[in-house]
């Protein structure tokens, strides 16, 4: 499945916010741009990325994904691993087999504790996650009344009740229950 | 579940042929509410008059418009519509004023 867009907004929307407006496309960018820093990951969908870590100094090294599709790189302190030597998970966890040349740093098979002593370069990202996109959806519809209205809203005898947020976050609790299942495990 | 109203769009006029235009087909819609409003019901020799008003809610895209026949708990109905829409989130929703009368009382 590709990345949201701007048709995606209008149909949910039922067309109120059209898919050729400015502001739709400036309210998928923030809903998008929201929901992928809170998860910490751009979750969906798979894409090459090259990220720079700081060492664990362990022998487990976490990237920052979900969903692992393929390892294309690992240069650890300058020096490029064979990947031959790397063992990897779909979850992102690397380890490095017995034989690893590409330096071995600290103790047994332990990669380098240097701050930013890692490159990796991997393809990664969830080829599905409806769950997600709704939330960001959901958030898009939710905030673009917000900025008109603020909470709840009374039009002649009808009355539509506003929304309460999740605390510390911009998402409602059903939203922040969605985009749960794609976060990644803040760091400490 | 919801309670639901009948709908029969309004037959009257004639098409670009000069053939009369016949009634829709009925469309059952699910209510917002329905509240009950002023009736009447007077004896006469000419028949009783019996004079019901509804006035129902509906969602603001509901398929009515004004002198559509509107079944409302059995009674057959004319609608006149009321459009409420938010100027700044077109949220909203549709009053119908549904009155039924029979007889003429007297």
């Amino acid at each position: 499945m590709a990345d949201l867009t701007t048709q995606d907004v209008d149909a949910f929307t039922n067309g109120r916010l059209a898919h050729d407006a400015a502001q739709t496309a400036r309210l998928l960018a923030a809903g998008l741009g929201a929901a992928r820093r809170y998860c910490g990951w751009h979750v969906t969908p798979p894409n090459a990325d090259v990220v720079t870590l700081d060492g664990p100094g362990s022998p487990l090294l976490v990237l920052p994904t979900l969903r692992l599709v393929s390892l294309t790189g690992v240069v650890e302190e300058g020096i490029t691993a064979d990947l031959a030597y790397v063992d990897w998970s779909v979850r992102g966890l690397l380890r490095k087999r017995t034989g690893y040349a590409g330096g071995d740093y600290g103790l047994g098979h332990c990669w380098t504790a240097k701050l930013g002593g890692l490159t990796v370069s991997m393809n990664h990202g969830f080829a599905e996650a409806p769950e997600w996109q709704s939330a960001v959806l959901s958030y898009i519809d939710r905030t673009s009344l917000a900025a008109s209205v603020g909470g709840r809203e009374t039009v002649g005898p009808f009355s539509f009740p506003g929304t309460t947020v999740a605390s510390g976050t911009a998402f409602t609790d059903s939203e922040k229950m969605l985009l749960d299942l794609y976060r990644l495990e803040p760091s400490v | 579940m919801a309670e639901t109203v009948t709908v029969s769009p309004a037959a009257g006029g004639f098409d670009r042929y000069g053939n009369p235009i016949t009634p829709g087909t009925p469309v059952v819609l699910p209510t917002l509410a329905v509240a009950p409003g002023n009736t009447q019901l007077q004896a006469g020799e000419g028949g009783d008059l019996d004079d019901v008003q509804f006035t129902v809610y509906l969602d603001l895209d509901s398929p009515i418009q004004d002198d559509d026949a509107i079944t409302v708990r059995g009674k057959q109905c004319l609608a006149r519509v009321q459009e409420w829409r938010s100027p700044w989130t077109g949220r909203g929703g549709l009053v119908v004023f549904a009155r039924s009368t029979t007889g003429k009382g007297g």
